[in-house]
Parts: structure tokens; sequence; C-alpha cells
């Protein structure tokens, strides 16, 4: 048996998935930068250094909260792309993998062969890892750990080996670290010359024990992952992401994966749905999701089509608001003979209630052709009023991500407004001092001022009025006080 | 429930040809004389879809919230499964509003069916809507490019939107679409508007009821005339005063202009 | 313009920025802007709040606009009790002072139900009639959008009928407020109104709601609104104001609004409203005169007797008779209770123990030296008693006193229980929005990202103001030319100074003879037990309310600290007056600038100005604390006077007048007072004149108004010919001492405690470090820099350790007097004068504190040495206190257990002290169990096979193999010093790095020190400390630090811009540059600065202090 660990030791930050080569970005835990990459370090970032300090010196630095949750399953996504190289992997947690190389080595032309596939596949991904090999698990994973790239096949030269490595190469050593450290404990070797008895009875059974393991003094199982029945895989992004290139590019490593999971369980797909979870500042906005779907018209388990479907859809859809993570799906994994079949499955649905209707609308109409209305908390006439996409104001109503107030915000109630708005208002002349439409108006009512909008260049200063025309209509009218001044008709009292 | 209606003659003739079954209502009646006794107090609650609880052949109707107005219309109300073509000269006098008493009961329902506004001539106004007691997000607004887009939606509008309230502005129309209209909303309960301009009253329509609306400047009533209806014609105009944008002012008497209706003078910038 | 023939109007309802977040502008902008457009006067009615009103009564003080107190409430509870109706206010107007006291008492009464910065108002606090209060009801009616008559109809009946109940209170003094804002409903609210006013019988008074002095100010109401509410402007929808209409109406836009006679019936509200804030009549306790005893009679017995007191010779005539001014000006003002009052809380705070000083202007008085108010004889100087307390000058004294920090609390404490929480209260402090507060506030109104205002405030340093504000937001990536930044800047800007809420004055004290809120609204503070007054110092000032300052000032507790320890040393009793005065060796100390942990001279500033001044004498000292502050740097005094001292520049004065005021300061302005006297002398000025000229001068940065002063002085200056370029100059020092002066008796109070600071640390190091130590955080200096800096001058510091040192740090025998004891006692054997501790023998206790915990045999080796004569020094030793991460209890059990005897090892330390491991680890990693467990290494490996102690147990340590450590490296023990002590007894971290800097040619500081001036320099050391006064223009100073000493680095702004990010962040600074040296004072010119930090990564130094 030979056993290749793959260590990853960026996985806090290389689980986020790249959208851009070489933006500065850092995971933070407590305020705190964790860890860092090559440009927020080139930017003078450091790690331990607080959060606001990188700011100060990386302004456009990107950070997340670190994600112990993200950190693993992206393990474990990589452990089903991995299963294509062998059956038996095993999860090395927090940031390491243990492949049973031995019996593959074979069917891919030697180790070396096999390793070189797995590197660049891995690299590939984004990840930066360290493989080592070792005739013990425990063994491997400690030279991986260690940054010790070698491959060992025979015991007596791992155990020559193993005491010149520092203690951190012992995952059980993690929570000890301070402590070897003040006790002056740097080596494997360091650690072995004190008293066992004493060790075990600091640090508990579970570091002689993976010492022993490593030397092959101890057995050492290993518990192999069972691949899941269908795929799914998160990919967090660094920061939320603008633009569909971004999530194209994110998407990249979410797909190699699938395809390395369907090599390995020979399977294919007809359909991937790609939920892209939106930036999300209230409880309410959780349902707020866009869920893409991809269907091919042949079920395939190949990456680079995928890609080339999926940035093609992703280029046609608008992102209304910002992505911080996506979750790729294959709900259903197709062996090959069933695959033509489900495609006649299309079935055609009979309009029975307001939702097929307004489906059926809007396949026909386009999307714009419905809208909802919907009141806003502007003072500006032409900003009161809204009009939502049907489908959309269906499934999330909150769209906009908002803060809570500190307190309740008054309603927004208005005064008297007209069914029919003019928008832009249309001018009118002027006659004798009075407004003039289709005859002189008769001013109805006193003036209503609003005077709102310097925020976004949407400023406007202007009178109200509600008039009546020589035919009876009521009509709402303005006069600006904006350079030209002038009377303006906005409304009709339908 | 049964067939609410049973027509006969030729669709595109005259309205004065229709000719009304006796199993249809008796149209000199008021609404609670047709009403059994039991359900009188019922039915006598406005915007109350008379009809939907009753396992008899009725004529679906919605209060206007005008009682003289009611007391004119077959029904009761507003027709439900029939089309009403609304003819107006002008915008802005009233013709939304004359309906804003019944949609405010519609919004209110259970069930909140949605309002939907088909090639609306402007921009409806969500604010309006919600001062008059609407709920803006009941109304939806339809909008097609091609005309024969706009007539298809209405007619899947009238078919499959359940109790709601339709109104339509059509460009041109002829009367077969208003045929089709007329049958696609048949037999549901469902409020057909028809806003057409006041010219076409010459030509016939299909619609069960047609009125023609008409101002009285100065003051705030809005006059309808009944070009036809399921019944004997009337020709004098009824007087209503849909809900006005003015203040209520209980004892308003015409005060000399005050220097509240003159704009005041902007101060400078700010 | 006043516009003839329009009515005439008083606005009745309006709020100033003291209504936080809802008034957009200040009381004296309103004020002003409503004298401009002819309002005939104005009532201030903010909110629950008479804050504002004081600032306004300034400005209308003298012109002929009336002012209106009043406040504006919402009913607590009024949307519950009637959900469907809207919440209506009142504005309750005072019109007599009997209506004043109760309004005050009534927003007082709501402010304490509720905590800071909120109130509750119950409609039943009106119950019982306010007489002499005028109310305007303001009915609040709600935007609609269409008729709806049975609504109208429910709401004006609710209404007038709550205008019916509440104008029971106010019989023929109840208004309807009618505020009309072009809004959508006005037409049908002036119906409503004048229905309201129908049924319930009330007339109408026009109004404005005014929120702002004019339109242009809505957008930041509407950032305001946005702050107050936590979301982004454009979020806030409609809780913005529709229009701009709150504002300050021109009249003849009122006269078209409302009726006429509505806005006459403002007139007629305000002419009955008669009030004026300088009615308010404060009395001063009494009740510390003793029965028989007028409070002038008892004064004058406390005063003789302290005065005998003083002086044990008897005093002298001149004292006797500036005494008798004294009193008799005293009389004659009747502030006797005051003084009496001050006395007392001294009198307190002696018989605790409590060591306290005046400082100010009190340290003129010879009563006040001689009620131990304050130390500073008055006679021994030439002071202005006038500066305090003059005849012509109508104005009340203020008596600030110092208290020890550490004790301050017992003294407010004490002050609450005897004159009662409804009698005492503290001065509010004003907190106003500065330039980086304001700018995140505006910013998130703006809708800008945390992070971006996190980025932007962590760059904008603590120096930055608003003039670098554009420059700091570039830096972040903002562009400042788009719309968004510009109104943020422009919005920063106006929003800077409004005040953002009130806070405690640091310890201004008002006390009252009867119920202070009769006078001023009391209200919660933050800190629980605390209440606040409504008014600031300055609006006390202007109303001229007594106020007794007891501030917290921690020299004063090291200064007690090191009493007490010299007096335990010595076994007799030591006190500040002890200190032998204008010792040589102190002026010499201070002449070298050696002044670490010195009190007010430590800064680099004053360090580098020591040497060049020379001080020889205590006046000196007075100088050296005044000159080396903005008001004489920024009026350009401080070459001057230099080079008159060294005599580089003839002494001359303009005129004789002159002489008489500058010469004790070689005709240069160093004082405050001098530059009020030189207006008096030069340019004619009366007292009060002078004193009008001081206040302007404080307010100046806030109010401006010194340009008719300016005026003044150079015409009256040149009417006594004085040149012109003298009075620029006068005028120039004028503006200097607006930014700060100190005035002369104050800078003699400090240089009392410079005298003695610097006295200590000349002639008790061991006891002024300990005192240091144990009063942390004191001063510019960090603890590992005091021990660096003690051990420099000879002390012995010991380290931490479990069997040897208290929780704070103690004094212990050192090597030198073991020595010293051993020789002693043999003298003493010789002569057959054997002292044996169970002798009990009082000499024997007396010394218990050189020896403690030893067992060892005691003697007294120093009979006590009075007058004062040096002794060897003790050690220092380490407290627990110091390590990291070692719990208070823990401590606690640890010093407890030790009682029965010194730990023998971890196993009995653990269980003795019921210590827990993390306590434990934080000993083991300070090094404090050397003595139980030998080194570091082998400490940590003991403490982490300790088992928990069990109870009930029998406790015994579990054999096991012995494990072989090797000790720890220099290294480590160096990181563990700093990560668990903050500070290092072995060699300077830089010893380690010295032959690398050595291969980069980085000179240490001892070899600078040698270099001729103009050499090429480079230098490398840990950053202690960074310093950008305000009147440096920009430049920054850094220390560093290194094994031989300090190197002080100056960076002009010229490269400041280009090494930013090192000169901020470094914490190991190489610095390349030019040595500047005149032989007293060197620099090291910075040209280039190298952040080295990565090299001592692995080191956590403590951080450096950064001071403005």
């Amino acid at each position: 048996m030979l056993w290749t660990a793959l260590y990853l030791p960026q996985l806090p930050l290389d689980c986020y998935a790249q959208t851009h080569a070489a933006q500065p970005f850092a995971v933070v835990e407590k305020r705190r930068i964790h860890m860092a990459n090559a440009a927020a370090r080139a930017a003078g970032v450091r790690v331990d250094k607080p959060l606001s300090a990188a700011l100060a010196l990386e302004p456009a630095l990107q950070w997340q909260e670190r994600e112990p949750r993200a950190e693993k399953a992206a393990l474990e996504a990589l452990s089903l792309w991995a299963l294509q190289y062998t059956s038996a992997i095993s999860l090395a947690a927090p940031h390491g993998l243990l492949l049973e190389t031995g019996g593959s080595a074979k069917l891919f032309g030697g180790l070396d062969a096999l390793l070189k596939q797995i590197a660049a596949g891995t690299a590939e991904q984004n990840y930066s890892a360290v493989f080592a090999s070792a005739p013990t698990p425990a063994g491997a994973l400690m030279l991986a750990r260690s940054g010790y790239a070698e491959h060992i096949t025979t015991l007596p030269e791992l155990r020559r080996l193993l005491p010149g490595l520092p203690v951190s190469s012992l995952i059980s050593a993690q929570a000890y670290a301070s402590t070897f450290d003040s006790l002056g404990a740097r080596t494997i070797a360091d650690l072995m010359a004190l008293p066992r008895d004493g060790l075990k009875r600091r640090f508990g059974d579970f570091l002689l024990d993976e010492i022993d393991r490593a030397f092959g003094h101890a057995p050492d199982p290993v518990h192999p992952i069972v691949p899941p029945q269908a795929f799914s895989c998160a990919l967090p992004l660094p920061a939320p992401a603008e633009s569909s290139t971004a999530l194209v590019f994110a998407s990249g490593r979410g797909l190699r994966q699938l395809e390395g999971f369907l090599r390995a369980s020979k399977r294919a797909v007809d359909r991937i749905e790609l939920t892209l979870h939106h930036e999300r500042n209230t409880q309410r906005d959780a349902q707020d999701d866009t869920v893409l779907t991809l269907h091919l018209m042949q079920p395939s388990a190949d990456a680079r089509r995928f890609t080339l479907l999926l940035s093609e859809r992703l280029n046609r859809h608008t992102l209304e608001r910002r992505v911080e993570r996506i979750t790729l799906r294959a709900p259903q994994l197709l062996r090959a003979e069933e695959v033509t079949h489900s495609l006649l499955l299309e079935e055609e649905n009979a309009a029975k209630d307001m939702r097929d209707l307004l489906e059926r609308l809007n396949a026909r109409l386009g999307q714009q052709a419905i809208q909802r209305l919907q009141v806003r908390a502007d003072h500006r006439p032409a900003r009161a009023s809204g009009g939502n996409n049907l489908l959309e104001a269906d499934e999330r109503v909150h769209t906009a991500a908002r803060k809570k107030p500190k307190e309740p915000l008054p309603l927004p109630v208005f005064g008297p407004r007209p069914a029919w708005l003019l928008e832009p208002p249309r001018p009118l002349s002027e006659v004798n001092n009075k407004p003039f439409y289709e005859g002189p108006l008769k001013l109805l009512s006193s003036a209503e001022r609003i005077e709102s909008g310097w925020w976004d260049g949407g400023k406007i200063r202007r009178d109200y009025f509600i008039a009546e025309t020589a035919d009876g209509a009521l009509v709402w009218i303005f006069r600006d006080h904006k350079q030209p001044l002038g009377w303006f008709l906005q409304g009709y009292f339908a | 429930m049964g067939q609410a209606l049973i027509f006969s003659g030729d669709f595109s003739g005259d309205p004065e040809e229709t000719v009304y079954a006796s199993s249809g209502p008796r149209l000199d009646a008021t609404p609670l004389d047709r009403t059994p006794t039991g359900l009188a107090a019922l039915a006598a609650v406005p915007g109350l879809w008379r009809g939907d609880a009753l396992a008899r052949v009725e004529l679906e109707s919605l209060s206007t919230g005008y009682s003289a107005l009611d007391a004119q219309l077959p029904g009761g109300g507003w027709p439900l499964g029939a089309l009403t073509e609304i003819l107006n000269g002008h915008t802005g006098i009233g013709e939304m509003r004359l309906f804003f008493p019944a949609l405010a009961v519609l919004s209110k329902r259970a069930d909140a069916p949605p309002i939907i506004l088909l090639q609306p001539p402007y921009m409806p106004y969500a604010p309006a809507f919600a001062g008059a007691g609407i709920a803006p997000e009941q109304v939806l607004v339809l909008r097609t490019r091609r005309p024969e887009d706009a007539l298809w939606a209405c007619e899947q509008c009238l078919k499959y939107a359940p109790r709601s309230a339709v109104f339509a502005w059509p460009q041109r129309l002829a009367s077969q679409d208003l045929r089709r209209l007329q049958l696609a909303v048949e037999n549901r309960p469902v409020l057909a508007v028809l806003m057409r301009d006041l010219k076409t009253a010459q030509h016939s329509s299909a619609a069960a009821l047609r009125i023609a609306l008409s101002t009285d400047p100065g003051s705030r009533q809005l006059g309808l005339r009944i070009l036809k209806r399921r019944g004997a014609l009337i020709t004098r105009p009824i007087w209503v005063e849909p809900p006005s944008p003015l203040p209520f002012i209980p004892d308003f008497h015409e005060e000399p202009l005050h220097a509240l209706d003159r704009p005041v003078p902007a101060a400078t910038a700010a | 313009m006043p516009g003839g023939g329009l009515p005439g109007y008083y606005e009745l309802h309006c709020l100033s920025n003291f209504s936080f977040l809802r008034g957009a502008s200040h009381a004296e902008e309103l004020v002003t802007q409503a004298m401009q457009l002819g309002y005939s006067g104005l009532a201030i009615t903010d909110e629950c709040s008479l804050a504002g009103v004081v600032r306004a009564h300034d400005l209308v003080k003298d012109a002929p606009f009336k002012l209106i107190i009043g406040s504006e409430f919402r009913f607590t509870g009024d949307h519950k009790r009637n959900p469907g109706l809207p919440r209506s206010r009142i504005v309750l107007l005072a019109q007599t002072i009997t209506g004043y006291q109760l309004l005050s008492g009534l927003i007082t009464r709501a402010r304490l139900k509720a905590e800071k910065g909120s109130y509750l108002f119950y409609r039943h606090y009106l119950r019982n009639e306010l007489p002499d209060c005028i109310c305007l009801y303001v009915p609040e009616l709600p935007v609609r959008a269409a008729q709806d008559a049975p609504a109208e109809e429910a709401r004006i009946a609710a209404l007038s009928r709550d205008a019916i109940d509440l104008a029971r209170h106010f019989p023929g003094r109840m208004w309807l407020a009618c505020e009309l804002h072009a809004g959508p409903n006005d037409r049908a609210n002036r119906q409503a109104v004048e229905e309201i006013a129908r049924r319930a019988g009330l007339p109408i008074v026009a109004c404005g709601d005014v929120r702002m002095h004019e339109r242009a100010r809505k957008p930041l109401h509407d950032v305001m609104t946005a702050i107050r509410l936590n979301i982004p402007v454009p979020d806030c929808g409609h809780a913005l104001l529709t229009n701009g209409e709150r504002h300050l109406r021109d009249r003849l836009s009122l006269a078209r609004v409302y009726k006429s006679e509505w806005l006459q019936e403002s007139i007629r509200i305000a002419q009955m409203c008669s009030f004026e804030l300088s009615e308010i009549k404060y009395t001063y306790p009494e009740e510390m005169v003793p029965p028989g005893e007028t409070a002038a009679s008892y004064l004058r017995k406390l005063a003789t007797e302290g005065l005998n007191d003083r002086y044990p010779d008897g005093p002298g005539s001149k004292e006797l008779a500036q005494m008798e001014r004294e009193l008799q000006l005293i009389e004659e003002k009747g502030y006797e209770a005051y003084f009496l009052t001050v006395h007392d809380i001294v009198r307190f705070a002696r018989s605790k123990k409590i060591l306290c000083q005046g400082r100010g202007s009190a340290a003129n008085s010879v009563v006040c030296y001689a009620l131990h108010i304050t130390a500073v004889d008055p006679s021994r100087h030439q002071l202005m008693f006038a500066r305090f307390l003059s005849k012509d000058r109508d104005e009340p004294p203020d008596i600030d006193v110092d208290f020890e920090h550490e004790r301050r609390e017992e003294v407010i404490q004490h002050l609450y229980e005897k004159y009662g929480r409804h009698r005492a209260a503290l001065a509010a402090a004003v907190s106003v929005y500065r330039p980086r507060g304001a700018l995140r506030d505006v910013g998130k109104a703006l809708g800008l990202s945390n992070d971006q205002l996190d980025a932007v405030s962590k760059n904008m340093a603590w120096w930055d103001g608003h003039s670098t504000m554009d420059k700091r937001l570039a830096e972040c990536g903002l562009d400042t030319e788009s719309p968004v930044v510009t109104q943020l800047l422009y919005l920063t800007r106006q929003l800077m100074k409004n005040p953002r809420h009130l806070s405690q004055h640091s310890g201004g004290f008002v006390l009252a003879d009867k119920k202070l809120s009769s006078m001023v609204p009391v209200e919660n503070a933050t800190m629980e037990k605390r209440t606040v007054i409504q008014w600031d110092k300055d609006d006390l000032e202007s109303l001229r309310l007594m106020k007794v300052d007891v501030l917290g000032l921690g020299m004063l507790t090291l200064i007690r600290r090191a009493m007490e320890a010299i007096s335990e040393a010595r076994g007799a009793l030591f006190e500040m007056d002890d200190i032998p005065k204008e010792d040589p060796e102190v002026y010499d100390m201070l002449c070298a600038g050696e002044t670490i942990g010195v009190f007010q001279v430590e800064s680099r500033a004053q360090m580098s100005m020591l040497p060049r001044l020379q001080p020889r004498v205590f006046y000196d000292l007075v100088i050296e604390v005044a000159i080396v502050r903005p008001g004489p740097i920024q009026g350009g005094m401080v070459h001057p006077y230099l080079r008159r001292r060294q005599g580089l520049e003839p002494v001359t004065y303009p005129s004789a007048a002159v002489e008489g005021v500058l010469k004790r300061t070689l005709g240069v302005s160093i004082f405050q007072e001098q530059v009020m006297q030189l207006a008096m002398v030069a340019a004619g000025f009366t007292d009060a004149d002078a004193n009008r000229l001081r206040r302007a001068m404080g307010a100046w940065k806030r109010t401006g108004g010194l340009e008719e002063f300016e005026a003044r002085i150079k015409s009256g200056m040149k009417d006594r010919e004085y040149s012109a370029e003298y009075a620029e100059q006068i005028c120039k020092q004028i503006q200097g001492f607006g930014e700060y002066g100190f005035p002369e008796s104050h800078a003699n109070s400090f240089a009392l405690l410079v005298y003695v600071s610097s006295w200590l640390k000349r002639h008790e190091p061991a006891i002024f470090l300990l005192a240091l130590l144990n009063s942390q955080p004191l001063g510019f200096y960090a603890p590992s820099q005091l021990v660096q800096d003690a051990r420099r001058n000879g002390v012995e510091v010991l380290p931490v350790d479990v069997n040897e040192s208290n929780y704070e740090a103690r004094l212990e025998q050192s090597e030198q007097q073991r020595a010293d004891w051993r020789r002693a006692f043999e003298n003493r054997l010789a002569r057959g004068d054997y002292i044996h501790p169970q002798d009990n023998h009082p000499e024997g206790r007396k010394l218990g504190h050189y020896y403690a915990g030893t067992g060892e045999m005691r003697v007294n080796a120093y009979p006590p040495p009075r007058p004062y004569q040096r002794a060897p020094q003790a050690a220092v030793r380490l407290g627990l206190k110091k390590i990291a991460n070692l719990s208070a209890a823990g401590a606690d059990r640890l010093l407890e257990a030790r009682r029965a005897g010194a730990f023998t090892d971890v196993h009995d330390l653990t269980h003795r002290a019921r210590l827990d491991r993390s306590d434990l680890e934080a000993l083991a990693a300070a090094d404090a169990l050397a003595s139980i467990s030998g080194h570091r290494r082998r400490a940590v490996w003991d403490v982490i096979g300790v088992e928990a102690p069990i109870p009930l147990t029998p406790e015994t340590a579990t054999p096991e193999t012995r494990a072989e450590l090797a000790a720890p490296t220099a290294h480590e023990d160096l990181q563990q010093d700093y990560a668990a002590l903050s500070l290092t007894l072995r060699r300077h971290p830089l010893t380690l790095l010295r032959s690398q800097l050595r291969e980069r040619r980085l000179s240490s500081a001892a070899e600078l020190s040698r270099y001729p001036h103009g050499r090429l320099a480079r230098a490398c050391g840990i950053v202690t400390g960074r310093q950008r006064p305000g009147t440096a223009k920009g430049t920054i100073f850094v220390t560093l630090e290194d094994e031989t000493g300090y190197v002080n680095v100056v960076c002009w702004p010229s490269m400041i811009e280009q090494f930013r990010r090192e000169i901020l962040l470094s914490r190991l600074m190489t610095v390349y540059g030019v040595w500047e040296t005149d032989g007293k004072v060197a620099h090291l010119i910075a040209k280039r600065v190298v952040d080295d930090t990565s090299l001592i990564d692995w080191l956590a130094t403590p951080a450096s202090r950064d001071f403005r």
C-alpha cells in the first residue's frame, strides 16, 4: 500500500473560487487577517494584523470571514473530483486528503504520471497543494504537512525522515502549538526525547498514537468516502460578484469537479442547476436566489462543454444584485441508456390559475410586458411609483436589501395624486399669467411644494396644483422653480 | 354554476335586438327583489360577488358604490361575466375614479384578485391607487407591442384571470374581436371594462353595457349616459360624484382667491 | 429686510440643533436670521430641552429682539391610547420666572424618568395647573389623498376633545397652533384648525415648526434624519421632509400663508411672556456655616486660622493685607458660601487622605492658599488676584481643584450625598461632531459602504482635519470630483460642530441652595448614579452660575503613593511640603532633559526645550510649563524668549507700561493674562473689555469674533504711539492664545507638580518608578520605557516572582541596601546593640517594609532622616498585576495562600492557591515560577502536567519520569517577556539584531550622540512614540529606542507623504538622514524611512504611544 497525502495549506483562502486572477484577498478571523493571498501580501497585508490596518494599506482588499464549513465542503468536493484517480480516498481534516495510489498507479502509467495528473488538475482548480507519499497514511500526511514533497516508498526510509519533521506536521499538535513552542519542542525528535508518560499525561493518547501510526508502530485504519447519489458543490466567492464574467470564472472549479465526479461514477448529466445566492442584508432576503437551469441537448460529462454553455447562459443574464455564493448542482445523474428518454418528458401545462396565465403572458409578451404597481417611498412624483417585473416580484417582493431603520419609517402616504402620470411632464404655455391647456386652467388647490432628491442628481423643486380644464377634466400641474421657470402638466385625475 | 345568459340573434347586430331569455333577471326589479329573503342582508353588502354563493342562475355584479347608479344597472352593479364599455372624450374627467369605490372593495378581499390594466393610455400611478384604497400590488399593467398580442392577452385575461377586474384600452376593435372578448368573459366572474373613445359610440358593440361619460365643468359630478343595457333604455344621464382629489371642506364657499392659491415664490436656491 | 406694512411676527415654535438630529441650525444662526428677517422675536423650543437657550440669550442680550424660552413635548403613549389618531405636540412657553421654573421642573421630571437622551412625558404631568406658562397645541394632521368626510369629522372631533381637555390646565393661556408648510392638504388643514378652534373655543396663532434657519439646510436636515434612523438617505422615504418650508420664512411669505390675525396673535403671546434668562437668581448653599456664625465671619475665621498654619512664623504684613483685601471683596460680592463650599470639599478630601490641589486662577488668592485649596504661596509670586476676582467684573470666581485620579469618585459621591441629588449635578459637556465622526455618519447616510468608511476613517490619521479630508478620501480610491464625494465633503463640513449629545463635564459640579431643577433642567448621564444639567460651562458662566470643578489628575495619585512609600521607608510622615525647595540637582537633571515620567515636561517638545531654557529656579519651570503650548508657539513667542534669555538679543520694551507687564518674562508675553494686560496698558482696554477679550479668545475657534477686538487694539495702540508691527504682533499673539494658552497661576500650580515629580525622580528614583508603575496608565511612556529609564538611573528592578511579588509593584531590599545593612548590623553587634525581630522592638517594626516575607532579623538601619537625606535606593519588584491573562481573583488567592508560607513547587502552588490552568500558564509564560520550577520551559512543563484540584481528595503529586528540557534561548525569553509582561528585564531586543544592523552600517543611539552637526546618519530602533503637535505645521516627531538610548527623529512634511505608511505603521524603523545638533539638543532629520518591522515580527513590542 502506498498513500499519497494531498495537503492544502491555503484551504481557508483557496476554498473561495477565484473570480479574477490577482485581486488582493484575505480571510479574516476575529477581525484579524488569518490568511492573505499573494496580491494582498504584496500590498503589505500581513497575517495576524487587524483587518482595519490591512484595509488602510490596501483599500481594494477583498475579505471574507473564515468559514470552516466552506473549507470542509471544498475538501469534500475536491475528494469527489479525485475519485477518478483512485477509489480509496479519505478526508484528513482539516486540510488534507489521503489517496491510496499504490493500487491505481499502474492504470495511469506509474506513480509519477498519476501524481502529475492529479497535481495538474488540482492546480487547474486554483488550489495550492503539497503532495507527499509514504507507506503509512499518517506518515504521508506528516510529510505533506511539513511541506516535504517527497514520495517515500519504504518504511525504513520513512522512519529515518520522520524525527526531523517539525511538530507542526502532526495534526494532534495543532491545539498545543504554543505550548510546544514554549517547551522548546520543535521537532518530532524533540518530542520523542520527552518521557512518554509525561507526554501522555499532558497531551493525551492521540499525540503518541499519531506518531506511532506514522512510524508504522500502530495500525492506521482509514475511512474511504462514499460517493453520493447527486452532485452538489458550493462555490463561495471572495467578494460579491457584479459581473457575469466573474461568475463564469468562478464556476470553472465546480464544473471541473463535476466532470471528475461524473467520470469516476461513469455517469452523465443533461441538466445543471446554478444557484446564484445574492448578497443579502436582511433575513427576509434569504429566499432571494436566482436559479439558472442549464439544459443540455445531449447528456455529457465534459467540463469544457459545460463551461461553454454556462458562459453563454450567464452572459444573457443580467445580474440585478451582486452574487456572493454559487451553488452548482447536478440533481440527476444519468446512465448512458437513460439519456434520450428524458428529453421527451417536457409536458405542456394546462392553464389553471393566475400563475399559469401570467407565465403564459410572460412567455409570449416578454418579461417587461407585465408590471406590478408599487408605491415607492420618495417624495418626487416620478419616483413614487414603480413597476416591478412580474415574476421577480412574485418570487421576491423585497428586492431592495435594506438596513432596518432605528424607528419604523412612516408609511408612504401622498396627497391627492392622479391616476395617470406623465413622465416626462409636458410643458404648458402661459397666457395672462395663467397656465393654459386646451384653454385656461383653473387652479383648484393650494400649492403643494415638493423639494427633494438632492442626493442622486434628481433634485426637483416644484409647486403642484390641481387644476380644471375647460372640459371639466382635472389635471395635475406644477410650476417649476428651476430654470427655466414654467408650468408643466404631469397627470390626469382620470 | 349554470349558464348565466342565453343570447339569441346575431351577435354583431344592433344592441337593441338582443333578447333576454325569461330565465334572466327581471329588469325592472331592484336587486333585493330578486334575492331570497334569507340572503337579502348578505346581498346588500356592497361589493359582494353576488350569485357567487348562490347555486342559482344569477347575473353576477359588483356594486359601483353609487346607489343611484346601482339602481340603474341590471344586476345592481358593474356586471361580471359581460363586457362593459365606457366611452369617454376627455381624459381626466374621472373615468377611472368612477371605478375606484368598486375596486377598493375588490382590493380588500381576502383572495386579493388582480386588477389588470391592458394598454392604459398613460402611466398608471401607484400612489393614486393606494390613495383610493386599492392595493397597488394588485394592479397589473400589461403592455404589448403588437395589437394582435393585445387582443390575445385580453382574451387570456378574461378567460384565465378568475374573479379579477380587467380594464382594456383597445386601439382598434373590430366587431368580431368584441364578440371574441364577450365570449371569453362569458360565464366567468370577471369585471371586464373596455375604455373607448366617445366617437365609437355609433358603432355597434357586443358589450352588454355601454356608458358614455360627460362632465359638468365646475361641479364634481360625472354624467353617465347609458347607451345600452339589458333592459329598457333610459335617456337621462345619471349623475354620480366619483372620489375627488380636492379637499373635503364641509362649508366650502368660494372665497376670493386666497394667497394660498398663488404659487409661493421660491426663496434663494437650496 | 424688515418689510414695511407687513404684520409683525414672533416665531414661537422653533427647534435648534439641540433637538438632536431634528434641528439643523445652531441657536445662534436661528436668532441671527430671525433678526435679519425683521421678526420681533423668537422662541427656542427644543424638544424637552433648554440646552440651546443660553447661547441664544447671549446673542440677544443687548439687541431689541425678544427671546422667549420654551420647549416642545410629545406625549408618551398617545399612539397606544388612540391608535387611529395622530400624535399631537404641545409647546410650552415660560411667561415669568415662575413659569420658567415649572417648565424646567417639568423637563427634569420627564428626563429623569427615562434613560439618557430620551424622555417620558405623560399627560398627568400637566394635571396640576401650570401657571405662568403658555401652551400652544399643535394638532398633527396627517397627509391624506382623498376626501373622506367621516374620517375628517372623527379626527376633528378627537382633536377638539383633546384640546378642550388640555385647555383646562391653561385657562386663557392656550392657543391652537396653525402650521402650514405648502403641504398637499394645507387648505383642508387650515379649515380643520379653524373648526377645532371653533369647537374648543381657542384662539389660533401662526407658527412655523422651524427646523432650520434657512432653506439651504434641507440637505443637512435630510442627512440628520438618515443618521437618526441609521439608514441611508434614499431609504428614508417619507421620513424626510417634503420640502424646505420649515425654515424661518420671510415675512412676506408668512403674510401670504397665514391670516393676519393669526400673525397678530403671536405678538399678543409674546407680550404675555416677560421672562428673561437673566432673571435667574442663583443662591449658593450655606449649610456649612456653623450656628452662631455668618458665612462672612466663618470664612474670616477659617482663613485666619489657615494663614497662621501656612506661615508657622506668622504671616507677613503683605499677606495679611492681601487677605484682608480679598475677604472684603468676597464679602462685597457675596461669594463667601462658594469659598466655604470648596473649602468643605477640600477638607473632606484631606480627611480621607485624598491628595488635591487647586489649579487655575485660584492660585492667585491668599485666601485659597490659607484654606488649603491651592498649594502655591501667592506671596512668592507676582500673581494677579484681579484675574481671579475683580470688583468691576460681575463674574463669579471659578475654582478648579484637582483630586487624585483614582479617588475622585469618592469626592463626587460625597457631594451627591451631602447636597442630595436634587441640589447637585454635573455640568454638561456638549459633545460635537468632529471631522472623523461627521464624515462617517454623513458617509453612511449617503450610502457609502462600511468597508469604504472603515478604510477612510482608518486612513484619516488622528491629526487630519477637514482641510486634508479631500486628500484622504482620494487616497482611499474615492473620486473627489464625483457628486457623491462633493456632497460628502460639503455636508460633513456642515455637520461638523453640530452637537451630537450632551455628555458630562469632566468634573464641574453645580450646587444649589434649593432645587437645581428650578433653574435648569437636570437629566440622567450615561454613567449610573450621575445626573447632569442641560447647560455647559460657557452657559453657566454666561448666566453667572457657580460651579466647582472636581477634576482628576493622575500625577496626584502618583505623588500620594510616593509620599506614602517614603513615609513608610523612613518610618515617619513625609509630605509634599517636606520636599526641599530649589534643589540644584533637580534643576541639573531638568537641564539635561532627563524627564521621562516627570509631570508635564516629558514630551518630546518639552524635553528639547529644557536644555535650551536651562531652568535654574522655580519660576523657570512656570515658564517652561507655559511656553511649550500652542498659544506662545503660534504667537511666535518661543524663539524671542530663548534668544533674550541666552543674551543673544537685547531685552527691550516699547514703553515703561509694557515693561511693567512683561518684565518677568523678558519682554515676551508667555501667559494668557499678560496678553490681556497688554491690551489694557497699550490699547486702553478697561478691565471689563479685557475680560470680554479673554472670553472671546476662548470661544474664538467656535464662534470667531475676534476681529472687533483686533481693530480696537490696533487703533488703541496707534493712539498710544506703538508701532504698527508691534500691534500686529500683539494681535497675532491673541489669536495664538485663542488656540490654547496657560494663565500664569495655572502654570504655577502645574510647575509645583513638575518640581515635586522631578525631585522624586532625582532623589527617590526607585520609589518614583514604583509609584509610576502602580499609577498606570499615566503620562507619555509605557512601563517598558519607564523601567529602562529607571535602570539606567541605577534602580534595581526585580522580575515578577510567585514567591516575592505582590499584586502591585513593591519595594524590596536592594543589593546595595543589603550591603549597607550588613555593615550597620556589624557595627551594632560590635557595639552590643542587637535587636531581634521577636523582641517586638518598636524600631524593629518600622522597617518591615524593606524586609517583607524573608523572616530575617529586622533592624531599622536608617533612623528617620528629617530634614531630608538621601538614602540608598531600594529595589523595585514588579507586581503580578503586570502579567497578561492572570486573573485578579487568581492573583488574590495566590497572595492569600502565600501568607502560610512560600510555595515549594507547582503542585503546591496549584493546590494551595486553587489556580486554574489558564492562571498557571500565565504565570509560567511570565517566568514568574523561576523560584519553584526553574527556567521557563520547565515551568511550562510543570504547569501543563498539573491536574485540576479535586475537592476532598488528598492532594499528592503523581510521580513521573523527569523530563530533560534545555534552557530557553535568549530570543525565546525576550519574546515571551514581551508577550506576557510587555517589558523585559533582560537585554534589549536590539542587542540581538545589532550585528545584523552593523552590517547595514546602522548606528546606535550612543554612537549618534557623539556625531558632529550635519553628518549623514542612519539609525534603527523600536518606535516608542509618534507626535504631531498641532503647532508644528505637519511635522511628525518619532522617537526610536535601542539598547543604548533614544534617537529623536524629525520628519518634515515634505517627506511625510512619500513615507506616510512607514512612518505611521513601523514598529521597527530605520531612518536615513542628517544629524543635527546644537550641543544641547540633537535630532535625526529623516530623509528616507524604511519599515523594518519584519525583523522583530516575532516580538510583541508594546504599542507606540501616539499623541497629538
